[in-house]
């Protein structure tokens, strides 16, 4: 609890040094981490090819964020079989902006120079917009991401309107993917048919995110 | 995806070393007479400071599933489990055992029972980890012989030991609970007087209602246990009761006795 409140108040100090207007006007949104039907917390983050992105660049583009560790037996298990990289396929088609994120601190499993991670997106063949670069865990923190997967996903306006696990079946095996209600996908779904997102969270399984 | 794709991801993917988590299965009889119920634990031995996970593993990992294969007519029971602890890995907090645990099964034999040796089997599966995580699966067999039902002195012995891990039932005691916003407020009465909550938990047994991640606040006011949480950020549909297990500080004990209770706080 003391070291989430750090973590809340460097980024909300970050944020305020920076002089983005969004944490000065609104603090209790930062401390409170992300909530359905919320503003989603904002960050900046460097991706695996140097390139910058702000989260306010992808306003009015539906986004989803995917907690990634390539050693997690639960991340290989959607990514084996072909099972992530489809849906990254499907949504980018319709112009879903997908963000990975790993946050494993150095050291730690699954931690990604540029090269790993890029070798890893033409070897595992992802189809993500961009893999965001977070060792330091400010955007993990900031999201309180638990468990690789973790997926987050936001509306055009940026409001946060599902979180948690990528399906409702909790195991690490591939073979449980068929038949699964894959959360992500129903919710995008739902939300570009101009509906109400039937089951906007649920628990995320997977391994604990490596700080 | 090409071979060589799939090559890579094969050599990234986690493989499960033998020794990772092993299984035995222990009964407290030597042999089975009609319609009797007797208890089995399945022994988890992971590797040397890997844990695996309680019915609500916290933050991540996954519990044990345990799947039966048992003679015809024989019915195996929920498991029962040993009272958890809690692990924190940079802020993410899990509840689990770490080395050798024992989930006790009570197993039930039908009114006739099926000729020859009764063999039973299981198979444990789920997540081991240390700094990482691997999932472990490992089968274990007994065979028990028709008979007078007759205790197994050794088995017996490893049985008890296995019982006392277990939180006890909360006879006597009772709560009730509320939540406020994102604020759980557990209160529970003991069936003797208490003098000191110091170093205790509640961890509550069904995931996704408390969020592991920040810890419960524990204190004694007007001799009754209040326990304060924080709401899982995912949580559903409010539920009916928050049922958990009640640690006492290291070294303490509950009115009784017991390390470990079982509670229940019916939501108001």
């Amino acid at each position: 609890m003391k070291h989430k409140l750090v973590v809340t108040l460097s980024i909300a100090a970050l944020a305020i040094g920076a002089g983005a207007a969004f944490f000065q006007s609104r603090p209790m949104e930062v401390a409170g981490g992300p909530a359905i039907g919320r503003p989603a917390p904002q960050f900046t983050a460097t991706d695996s090819m140097g390139k910058s992105h702000k989260l306010s660049d992808f306003k009015g583009k539906y986004v989803v964020l995917e907690w990634f560790n390539n050693g997690c037996p639960f991340v290989v298990k959607h990514y084996k079989p072909g099972n992530m990289q489809a849906l990254q396929k499907e949504m980018t088609a319709k112009g879903v902006v997908w963000l990975t994120i790993s946050s494993s601190a150095e050291g730690k499993q699954g931690y990604l120079t540029n090269e790993t991670a890029n070798n890893l997106r033409k070897e595992w063949t992802m189809n993500s917009t961009a893999i965001l670069m977070d060792s330091a865990g400010t955007i993990g923190r900031m999201y309180g991401a638990r468990t690789t997967p973790h997926m987050f996903v936001l509306d055009p306006n940026q409001n946060v309107i599902y979180m948690g696990a990528i399906d409702d079946k909790p195991s690490a095996n591939s073979d449980d993917i068929a038949g699964a209600r894959n959360h992500v996908r129903e919710a995008l779904r739902e939300a570009m048919a101009g509906r109400r997102v039937s089951m906007p969270t649920s628990q995320p399984y997977g391994c604990s995110v490596k700080y | 995806m090409s071979l060589i794709a799939f090559a890579s991801l094969v050599l990234l993917s986690p493989r499960q070393p033998d020794d990772l988590v092993q299984a035995r299965l222990i009964a407290e009889v030597r042999s089975v007479r009609p319609n009797q119920s007797f208890d089995v634990a399945v022994e988890l031995t992971p590797k040397a400071g890997w844990h695996t996970y309680w019915e609500n593993p916290g933050a991540s990992g996954l519990p044990t599933s345990l799947k039966w294969t048992l003679p015809a007519g024989f019915k195996a029971g929920p498991i029962r489990w040993p009272a958890p602890r809690s692990f924190n890995a940079g802020g993410i907090v899990n509840y689990g055992y770490e080395g050798r645990t024992w989930l006790i099964t009570r197993v039930t034999a039908p009114s006739r029972l099926p000729a020859g040796p009764l063999r039973l089997a299981v198979v444990a599966s789920g997540l081991a980890c240390d700094d990482q995580c691997v999932p472990f699966r490992d089968s274990a067999t007994l065979t028990l012989a028709s008979g007078n039902g007759a205790a197994d002195p050794s088995g017996a012995q490893v049985l008890a030991q296995a019982r006392r891990r277990l939180p006890a039932p909360g006879t006597g005691w009772s709560g009730t609970a509320s939540l406020s916003g994102s604020t759980w407020t557990a209160t529970f009465a003991a069936p003797a007087r208490l003098t000191s909550v110091q170093g205790a938990r509640f961890f509550v047994a069904p995931g996704n209602i408390v969020d592991p991640d920040v810890k419960e606040r524990i204190e004694l006011v007007g001799g009754r246990i209040r326990v304060t949480m924080t709401k899982s950020p995912t949580m559903g549909a409010r539920p009916t009761q928050l049922r958990g297990v009640l640690l006492a500080g290291p070294g303490r004990s509950w009115p009784g006795g017991h390390g470990a209770i079982q509670v229940t706080a019916a939501v108001r």
